[in-house]
């Protein structure tokens, strides 16, 4: 069998969207599709926006996501490095065994805080995954 | 018996998804093969087209990426061809451990040491040319 995708027909099949609410003082970005190197853009520049608008506490909601690789990875990091400069913190909702999987793999769950729901990530003290501006735990 | 499928693709972000739709499904045909490591194919497969995407983004025109699977008994191979300038493998500048500071300063790195975790073989052949990927991941995890 052998398959050939057109460009001008081809078109990613799952759609990528993030919903925005504010619980509290926290910024809850529910990313939901792929995260991947198609939808990095648009994560990215909803993460520069959210901080541009004073949202340095955020939560990433991962729970309605069906893939994440390398590329989201980078994302969450690139995330944590743009809100820790304000003081700020990231902290991450998954509870899908193939996410949390490449969370574990990477071991990004060393430095950023990872919950099995938003409301568990909304509830943890707030020293949680804080550090100080220059980075230093 | 062996079987084998092949996609190819433009080298753009947007077909990503597309080579791991095709691989995963090619996997599923084996009714074997747990979800866990079709799930552990997808990504890698993942890992190695976005690294062929990326190997072609500074190059203009109308670059392919070739996706071989190869169905066996016990196993999917997978080969992800590019034509991009390359790179030696050898010489992976090493990334700091994800707890040390200056990682955050680095969105990259993770790629391909996710892609040989889950995949139970992974060789990179890379040459000015392009490179090719060949991933093997077995019914039953190995190592």
């Amino acid at each position: 069998l052998r398959l050939s995708a057109s460009r001008d027909t081809g078109r990613s099949s799952v759609s990528f969207g993030i919903d925005v609410s504010h619980q509290a003082d926290w910024v809850v970005l529910h990313v939901s599709g792929e995260l991947d190197l198609s939808s990095a853009p648009a994560f990215r520049h909803r993460v520069v926006s959210t901080v541009a608008e004073g949202g340095h506490r955020l939560v990433v909601d991962l729970t309605a996501v069906d893939h994440l690789d390398s590329i989201g990875i980078g994302l969450i990091l690139g995330a944590q490095k743009r809100v820790r400069t304000h003081g700020g913190v990231v902290r991450v909702v998954a509870d899908a065994p193939r996410i949390c999987r490449v969370l574990e793999l990477t071991d990004l769950a060393r430095i950023v805080p990872v919950y099995s729901s938003v409301v568990a990530a909304l509830a943890d003290g707030p020293g949680a995954g804080v550090s100080t501006p220059s980075g230093a735990e | 018996m062996a079987e084998i499928v092949e996609l190819e693709i433009p080298a753009r972000p947007e077909y990503l998804s597309v080579a791991r739709l095709v691989v995963a499904a090619a996997a599923s045909i084996e009714p074997t093969f747990r979800d866990d490591r079709i799930d552990d194919l997808r990504v890698a497969v993942s890992e190695a087209t976005t690294n062929a995407i990326e190997s072609h983004a500074d190059l203009r025109g109308g670059q392919r990426i070739l996706i071989r699977c190869n169905l066996g008994d016990d196993r999917v191979e997978v080969e992800v061809e590019d034509q991009g300038p390359g790179f030696d493998p050898a010489h992976l500048e090493p990334v700091a451990d994800v707890s040390h500071p200056g990682r955050l300063e680095i969105e990259g790195g993770f790629g391909i040491p996710l892609m040989r975790t889950l995949a139970d073989e992974a060789e990179i052949r890379s040459s000015p040319g392009g490179t090719a990927v060949k991933l093997v991941v077995f019914q039953k995890r190995r190592g």
